[in-house]
């Protein structure tokens, strides 16, 4: 496992960032998508959409014991922040996010941010993955809270 | 998937959350707490305990004890998300035992997660 970011979106998720933000179009949003399975880097980075993560014998997405997507809009993302001009990067975060107490034993390993256009239509192919990052979480019944935090630094 | 085992000890009951392997019997201790013996200050958690067996949702494991049998079912655990207990219920809705200890993060206690950005291009002052 580890914290890498998908050729599709290199260098494209910042502003991919500030399109959700400004409603651009208003039906995109950022998804995230928690995975029981997740391979390296060079297994995952070349994958183009969610449709090919997820028939990727090395990635699985977590769906049972109630982990769900979360669907981040303008109205969850924080505004559009500054440059980052202290060090020289553009660090885009997601906000607090809450999986409602997901049931034991139905662990993650991982956690997709993706870009979606048009939440509401189209398949996991529309979906384009923008990084990967362990989200190793032994559940136990309790909630699962992802703490506000950068997730892209462009440099 | 893990198991919760009740027993007496001390003229109170105690639990665990053992490490439990298919196949074999539960091993490892990942946690472990008193309980409080019936007859103590219950009359919440009777409250507590006909809500979860109306809400089923709030039921969230079978209780195992170790007996001359092997691991038999006493009940569930439930768990309330305000107050740091749990309790343990027999089948029947009455009330076995309260823990008032801590699951591994504490019952209602979240899991709280951080991720570490990725870095995508090569400036310089970038900072990993």
């Amino acid at each position: 496992m580890a914290n890498f970011a998908f050729n599709i979106n290199k260098g494209r998720g910042v502003e991919l960032y500030n399109r959700v933000e400004n409603n651009d179009p208003s039906t995109s949003a950022l998804v995230l998508v928690p995975l029981s399975a997740s391979g390296t880097e060079a297994q995952g980075q070349d994958l183009d959409d969610l449709a090919a993560v997820e028939a990727d014998a090395n990635f699985a997405e977590r769906t049972t014991g109630s982990w769900v997507r979360k669907v981040l809009t303008d109205t969850e993302l924080a505004a559009f922040p500054a440059p980052d001009d202290t060090n020289n990067r553009y660090a885009v975060a997601v906000p607090q996010t809450t999986w409602t107490t997901p049931a034991a034993s139905n662990n993650t390993t991982g956690l997709l941010v993706c870009y979606d256009a048009n939440t509401g239509a189209g398949t996991d192919s529309d979906i384009k993955p923008i990084t990967h990052h362990d989200f190793a979480v032994t559940t136990d019944g309790n909630d699962v809270i992802l703490n506000a935090g950068d997730f892209l630094w462009a440099t | 998937m893990n198991e919760y085992q009740v027993y007496p000890k001390d003229g109170g009951w105690h639990w665990k959350l053992v490490e439990a392997r298919e196949g074999e019997e539960p091993a490892n201790v990942v946690n472990s707490g008193k309980a409080v013996d019936e007859g103590g200050p219950f009359d919440e958690w009777k409250a507590a305990v006909a809500d979860a067996r109306d809400h089923r949702g709030d039921v969230r494991e079978d209780i195992y004890r170790k007996g001359e049998n092997g691991f038999e079912k006493v009940g569930v655990l439930v768990k309330e998300r305000g107050p740091e207990r749990v309790a343990i219920v027999r089948e029947d809705g009455s009330l076995y035992g309260e823990c008032d200890s801590a699951l591994p993060n504490g019952p209602g206690q979240p899991i709280v997660m951080n991720i570490s950005p990725v870095k995508v291009g090569n400036g310089a002052g970038s900072v990993e």
